[in-house]
């Protein structure tokens, strides 16, 4: 037990999640466990902890159906909150965007949406690029819907993450990101991208 | 004035302001002219001074709209000479 | 035309403020060569709305223009100054509502025009932001700005107050008002509603917790807490939930902003940041990013008239420019995030 816990290394403390680098069954392993946040109400907690990390868990495998690379799923515990992956060396897409990123990107995002899932938290620290592969982890915030305005929500988020935290790279990559998008979709990009425009003209005195 | 719907009437009003000098005239006209815009369909303003005064034309086809502004005008010609009266 | 500012080691700006229910004027001086500011005077009123009802924006403006002439004389005697003295004149140019905006604007270009200043259109939601950061000292915070007219998560970069997170629909402070109004409460309905919380016996009800990445939603969870009452449920109790709930969603969203941003302050402004709940939330959660939480002065959290004075001396020494007084505006909807910041590296 205790050579096992010398084993068992911190690699991120995210604001949601801690990330452990543990041994699993001979190899090498992702241990993501949703910490408590104290500031939070226990009751209102627990369940948003339990529920996105459930959501998590059956996405990750729901989406490589539809052709998404994401790390597997080796077991989950909602009470305590964890999930256990497949441990994926590569690169935070966050600390090296470029166009043709972005472009995969819209293209990724653009097959979930064709199969009704939303992914609720397109930021760029939620991808990672091995070998020119493109993983998306993270799913927590994640839901299932047909409605052009959660589809909107989710382009949104992402334009939002470009323009704030990438405002260097914004134009090309958004340009990119929305190429990706259309080149991949069954459906019309504009009336999503109209959506848009009018969630963006709230949230402020009108 | 934009015509839009058919009018019944159109009615006009013409305020006058005569002011003791002509500084004082001329600070409110400028306070007052940056916000003759944007006048919705059936509705003008138009602002001139002539020596001392300050000319207000005010022609609307909607009674609401002319009473409102006509208020919101001349509580503003009043602020505006109050924030520039000397003890 | 305007007369040249003469060079001296200190500016008075006069700034005010009529976005919304408050109308204020303070007068400001500003140490050019330390480049720091001081309140030398300011004075408010605040437009109270009958119980249960909402801020009518031209009742608001009558109030405005009622009480101006009078505060606008307090502040300068109370500054022990004449117009004259004054180095710039600055008003509130958006975002807000119309006949409000337009009683300061007015006021403002008289003034400018009378006296020959400089006169300088400010943004009120930027005017929150620089106050913050002046009278609290931090450097390069992560903001939250929590009003009536504004919820956002705002960090500096390139020129600009970039949003990294804001409300999809309502503001925090439009959801408490809102249900405030509907539980016959008098608006700015705030202060009540963290008083039923905290006098509540803390059993929370389940609301709609609703965060989408960096973003957050009220409408649904204003829809649950108004049917909750309809079946009865305990006011204190419901008060309490959702504080609760609406707090944590802009605590989660602030907190993964400051993890992707490694910031190390987070600075939070606006009236709603006077709520102890939502300041002591936020202080876990900076201690948990190994960062550490400013909150403005309580002061000088609601809408003030030294926020726009502030803005408009630093605006003025960075730029040496004013706007002409033909071409002075109001803008109802002006973005904080289409505004150049240039005094700001």
């Amino acid at each position: 037990m205790g050579i096992l816990l010398l084993q068992v290394k911190l690699i991120k403390k995210g604001a949601e999640a801690d990330i452990y680098l543990i041994p699993w069954h001979g190899k090498d392993a992702i241990s993501k466990i949703r910490k408590v946040k104290s500031y939070r109400n226990r009751y209102l907690d627990d369940n948003i902890r339990k529920k996105r990390t459930i959501h998590e868990a059956n996405m990750l495998s729901n989406v490589k159906k539809f052709g998404i690379t994401t790390p597997f799923l080796y077991f989950m515990d909602p009470v305590q909150a964890e999930i256990i992956m497949e441990y994926i060396q590569g690169t935070n897409v966050k600390d090296v965007l470029s166009d043709s990123i972005a472009f995969k990107i819209g293209r990724y995002v653009a097959i979930l949406h064709d199969n009704n899932v939303i992914h609720g938290d397109l930021t760029t620290s939620n991808f990672i690029i091995k070998d020119n592969s493109l993983f998306l982890i993270d799913f927590g915030l994640s839901f299932f819907s047909e409605r052009i305005e959660d589809k909107a929500v989710d382009l949104r988020l992402f334009k939002e993450v470009l323009s704030s935290a990438h405002i260097d790279l914004f134009k090309e990559a958004y340009e990119s990101f929305i190429t990706g998008y259309s080149s991949s979709t069954k459906n019309n990009i504009n009336k999503i991208l109209r959506v848009v425009g009018e969630i963006e003209k709230r949230g402020r005195y009108s | 004035m934009k015509t839009c719907d058919k009018n019944v009437f159109k009615i006009s009003i013409n305020i006058e302001v005569e002011f003791s000098k002509n500084k004082e005239k001329d600070a409110i006209m400028k306070a007052l002219l940056p916000d003759n815009i944007n006048f919705p369909c059936g509705f003008n303003l138009e602002m001139s001074s002539k020596k001392n005064s300050l000319i207000i034309n005010i022609e609307s086809t909607n009674i609401a709209t002319l009473i409102n502004t006509t208020d919101e005008i001349l509580n503003h010609i009043s602020i505006a000479t109050k924030v520039i009266e000397h003890d | 035309m305007n007369e040249v500012t003469k060079i001296s080691e200190t500016m008075f700006g006069l700034g005010i403020e009529s976005t919304a229910h408050t109308f204020s004027c303070s007068i400001m001086e500003y140490d050019i060569v330390k480049r720091n500011g001081k309140i030398i005077s300011e004075e408010r009123s605040i437009y109270k709305a009958p119980s249960g009802s909402g801020i009518h924006p031209r009742e608001a403006s009558r109030h405005h223009m009622d009480k101006s002439p009078e505060i606008l004389k307090q502040c300068l005697k109370s500054a022990n100054l004449l117009p004259t003295k004054l180095d710039i004149i600055s008003y509130s140019a958006g975002p807000g509502l119309g006949p409000c905006l337009r009683v300061g604007a007015v006021i403002a270009r008289a003034l400018s025009s009378f006296y020959c200043k400089p006169l300088i259109p400010v943004n009120h939601a930027l005017g929150h932001v620089e106050l913050g950061m002046m009278l609290t000292g931090c450097n390069d915070p992560l903001v939250l700005l929590v009003s009536g007219g504004h919820t956002m998560i705002l960090a500096f970069a390139n020129k600009r107050w970039r949003v990294f997170g804001e409300t999809l629909d309502l503001t925090i402070g439009q959801l408490l008002d809102q249900f405030g109004r509907y539980i016959s409460l008098s608006s700015p309905c705030g202060n009540k509603i963290e008083e039923f919380a905290t006098n509540s016996s803390h059993d929370y009800i389940p609301l709609p917790y609703i965060v989408k990445g960096n973003d957050v939603s009220f409408s649904g969870l204003l829809t649950a807490a108004k049917s909750n009452i309809k079946k009865g449920c305990d006011i204190q109790n419901l008060c309490f939930s959702i504080q609760e709930t609406s707090f944590a969603m802009l605590t989660e969203v602030v907190e993964r902003a400051l993890s992707f941003t490694q910031k190390k302050e987070v600075l939070i402004v606006g009236g709603v940041s006077a709520n102890t709940r939502l300041q002591d939330m936020l202080t876990q959660a900076a201690e948990r990013q190994d960062a550490k939480l400013y909150s403005c002065p309580l002061n000088y959290s609601g809408d003030n008239g030294s926020q726009i004075a502030w803005t408009a001396l630093c605006d003025y020494q960075s730029n040496h420019r004013n706007i002409e007084i033909e071409n002075s505006f109001i803008n109802q909807s002006w973005r904080l995030d289409s505004v150049d910041v240039n005094w700001r590296f």
